[in-house]
């Protein structure tokens, strides 16, 4: 019974520290650094594949190997 | 107003297309995406879209720009299912996500092949030649996440916006919206498509 304690007490310790750590931050974003982002994306286009068409088939389809 | 926009709906916001065929469309996707970081709507998503979105970008913009977008994403998403900013809600969603689970595995049964209704002829992108719309398991998470938040679902995939909409959720097929209905859902209004 103790054991499972202290499990329980260090798996709290560990969300907790992954909640400061990955969480609680101040975040932020502005329309000016996703228009910064979208034109670093105009000329750097790998493949200009319909989004829609491409996850619909890898939805419904995939690939059989 | 809360909403949930599916993989291809971010995926045409984040990256400029060359083609010029896409190019309306990513401006939709962006000036609804656009009113998400402004607050005027709320992004709530389901954890696996990012994933999606990530494996999607990656294959057409490069891996370092990828990884950009995904970070504007997660930046401007109020929420990523499970996992919040909030601690405490955090903890409370490790337990909701049994009923998240449940509810989808019951509209995987239920709704990934529907018959169409004829009556539903009118309805933008109807095409007669077939008679069934049909969704996989990907698409019956994002259903149910935006039917258990109470979220308007903005998908351009046809099939799971007629299935959406038959089951009671509201969604919009961003193809076949005007610009000006893009303005109003940007402007944070909900349109009332009659149909």
């Amino acid at each position: 019974m103790q054991v499972a304690t202290n499990k329980m007490v260090r798996a709290l310790e560990e969300q907790t520290y992954m909640f400061k750590g990955h969480t609680l931050k101040e975040l932020a974003i502005t329309v000016k650094d996703y228009r910064d982002y979208l034109q670093s994306t105009k000329r750097t286009i790998v493949s200009d594949l319909d989004p829609t068409k491409l996850l619909r088939k890898l939805r419904t389809k995939g690939e059989f190997y | 107003m809360r909403l949930v926009l599916d993989s291809d709906v971010l995926v045409h916001a984040l990256r400029i297309p060359r083609n010029k065929e896409l190019l309306e469309i990513h401006e939709k996707a962006s000036a609804i995406f656009e009113s998400c970081i402004l607050k005027t709507n709320d992004l709530f998503l389901p954890s696996e879209i990012p994933i999606e979105v990530g494996a999607v970008l990656s294959k057409i913009i490069p891996q370092e720009l990828a990884r950009e977008g995904i970070e504007k994403l997660l930046l401007t998403a109020e929420e990523i299912y499970p996992f919040t900013s909030d601690a405490l809600l955090n903890s409370i969603y490790s337990i909701s996500s049994n009923i998240y689970f449940r509810e989808a595995l019951e509209n995987a049964l239920m709704f990934t092949k529907i018959k169409k209704n004829e009556d539903d002829r009118n309805v933008p992108g109807w095409k007669d030649s077939k008679t069934e719309a049909m969704i996989g398991g990907m698409d019956v998470l994002v259903l149910t996440y935006a039917q258990l938040k109470n979220c308007i679902l903005v998908t351009n995939d046809w099939s799971l916006w007629y299935v959406a909409r038959r089951t009671g959720i509201t969604s919009y097929w961003l193809s076949g919206l005007t610009d000006e209905m893009v303005s109003e859902i940007a402007d944070g209004e909900v349109i009332d498509l009659a149909i």
